[in-house]
């Protein structure tokens, strides 16, 4: 994508050739990166092509049982469909929420106030995730604040169920990431040159055109950004429908943890590797279309 | 739509007005129920509130526990927080400054760990120190956490350095300056707000972190959100509302702060 709004007319730096001195800046996160986080996966890789025995050592044996045990017993692809497609709702909300919640925080919010409910925006951030998760307990249980404010306003006789299915686990979701969502999308909007639109409104176009010619394709990046740091824990979470999704609201990563538990890595470590490859093939196909410095507005490579 | 008419301007200043205090409502509800539940006399947490009192706050001083727990989480993320800034200004800087090939595949690998499940991350590395047969603990958590803030200090360093007139560091150069003298007396004090941001993230990322920490921390040892969790897997006690309470007085403190000092600017 070329895009106006990523610094071609700030002064920027010019990267450097190469000497001996980029190698000191390379190799500690280099090699950090590699030992906790690339290693570990490929032992995960390596355990999930093994088995356990009856006193649950592992055996790494080269053997593909683990992935066809996955494939044929149906109940482990439906849950990995059931978990993407909560993930993608998630995701889908946040961005109806949050899109114009940058919006507005972009373009009619002054200066002075903006900084202030952006940062507060991440307070919530600070407070457990288990807590937060655990309050929505307290605000949609039988005696929790919505529907104890119905019956006391005479809405409603019977308290709702309004707990321990899908749609609580996604309530609970799109609150706990929609801040994650709003902040790139913010980003990419304050960076749009306002004298693009200027322009544009100078030469006639509408709000609504100004909105889907302009502003709308220049925060593409920022909605990108946004939806991939919202999906990808989202499709990984487990604590969140373990407290609020009940028996139905078994996740895929709940599946996971639970191999762990019982100690079936190599079942485990196939189930992840799984989830990893979906995972980093829809990161691929992303990236053909969106390079990851524009995404994340690195824009280096002038 | 910014430049429109003054009227389209008012009229979305009006949206602005009506729909940013519902999202914000919605974000923060978690938060305040938690807040108006540690006052809450009953130790159920239910509604009607049955009084106010202090008797959590009371009880959460001498739990010897959470205090332990507590302590844990907050070296845990000073440590990740110093740790993660320094790898992250390293290859902010390696990036920004820098032409070499295999650039790409690095930066992928470096931003990988944001993009890759916790899930993933937990298990993967919870395999890892079971064959090297390393014992799991703070140490061991302390490693996962730097691998999960690398990607974020990196990025808010990274965007910062952009944001920056390259020239002045080359005429720093060419007066003179050596290389490191030019990174300590022009690149540092001109990144200082990012770095700032970077630590804070890293620091927020750590102490808020469980998916990952479930996984390698091991039996022995405790942070405040794996002792919230035991705490709250047999019902929410009033105890760790209070817990969560200060927690977010702390950290609106210290955003309170960090704006302060920016408006002072």
């Amino acid at each position: 994508m070329s895009n106006p709004c990523t610094g071609e007319n700030r002064v920027s730096a010019r990267p450097r050739h190469g000497g001996p001195f980029p190698m000191l800046f390379l190799l500690p996160p280099g090699l950090y990166i590699l030992f906790f986080f690339v290693l570990p996966i490929c032992v995960m890789g390596v355990y999930s092509f093994g088995h356990i025995d009856a006193s649950y050592r592992i055996h790494v044996t080269g053997s593909l049982e683990q992935y066809l045990h996955f494939w044929t017993t149906p109940v482990y692809p439906r849950l990995l469909l059931k978990s993407l497609r909560m993930a993608a709702e998630v995701t889908l909300l946040c961005f109806l929420l949050g899109y114009p919640t940058a919006f507005l925080l972009a373009w009619t919010v002054g200066k002075r106030w903006r900084n202030f409910l952006l940062a507060s925006l991440l307070l919530p951030s600070w407070t457990n995730l288990l807590i937060r998760t655990y309050a929505w307990l307290i605000v949609l249980g039988e005696n929790g604040l919505i529907n104890y404010t119905l019956m006391r306003l005479r809405l409603l006789k019977e308290p709702l169920v309004l707990l321990f299915n899908n749609s609580a686990v996604v309530t609970a979701l799109v609150c706990i990431y929609l801040p994650w969502m709003v902040l790139p999308i913010y980003t990419s909007l304050e960076k749009i040159d306002r004298a693009l639109i200027e322009a544009a409104s100078n030469l006639g176009a509408g709000a609504l055109q100004l909105f889907r010619r302009i502003i709308f394709p220049l925060s593409v990046p920022g909605v990108i950004a946004g939806a991939l740091v919202v999906f990808v824990p989202a499709i990984g979470t487990y604590l969140t429908p373990m407290i609020l999704g009940g028996t139905r609201g078994v996740m895929y990563a709940n599946a996971i943890n639970n191999q762990f538990q019982i100690l079936n890595w190599p079942f485990g470590s196939a189930m992840a590797m799984i989830l990893l490859a979906i995972v980093l093939g829809g990161l691929g196909l992303y990236f053909r279309f969106f390079r990851i410095e524009d995404v994340f507005g690195l824009s280096y490579r002038r | 739509m910014a430049t429109k008419s003054g009227t389209g301007r008012a009229a979305l200043r009006w949206v602005g007005w009506l729909y940013l205090p519902l999202i914000y409502l919605f974000v923060f509800l978690p938060s305040l129920i938690v807040v108006l539940m540690s006052f809450n006399t009953s130790r159920l947490s239910f509604f009607p509130l049955e009084g106010l009192s202090l008797e959590w706050y009371r009880k959460l001083f001498s739990n010897r526990m959470m205090w332990e727990a507590a302590r844990n989480s907050l070296v845990l993320g000073l440590i990740t927080m110093v740790a993660a800034t320094v790898l992250g200004f390293l290859f902010a800087y390696l990036i920004v400054r820098f032409r070499f090939p295999g650039k790409e595949l690095l930066t992928s690998l470096i931003m990988a760990p944001m993009l890759t499940p916790g899930v993933i991350i937990g298990v993967s590395l919870l395999s890892y120190y079971y064959s090297l047969r390393i014992p799991r603990g703070l140490g061991t958590t302390l490693l996962a956490h730097i691998v999960l803030a690398l990607p974020y200090t990196a990025l808010v360093i990274a965007s910062r350095m952009q944001g920056f007139d390259v020239r002045l560091e080359e005429a720093a150069r060419n007066l003179g300056a050596s290389e490191w003298t030019v990174l300590r007396r022009i690149t540092l004090p001109l990144l200082w707000p990012g770095i700032l941001a970077a630590a804070l993230f890293a620091f927020t990322i750590s102490i808020d972190e469980f998916v990952v920490t479930f996984f390698v921390i091991g039996e022995r040892s405790v942070t405040l959100p794996m002792r919230i969790y035991s705490g709250v897997r047999f019902g929410i006690t009033p105890e760790v509302n209070a817990m969560a309470s200060l927690m977010l007085v702390f950290s609106t403190v210290l955003l309170g702060l960090a704006l302060a000092r920016q408006a002072r600017k």
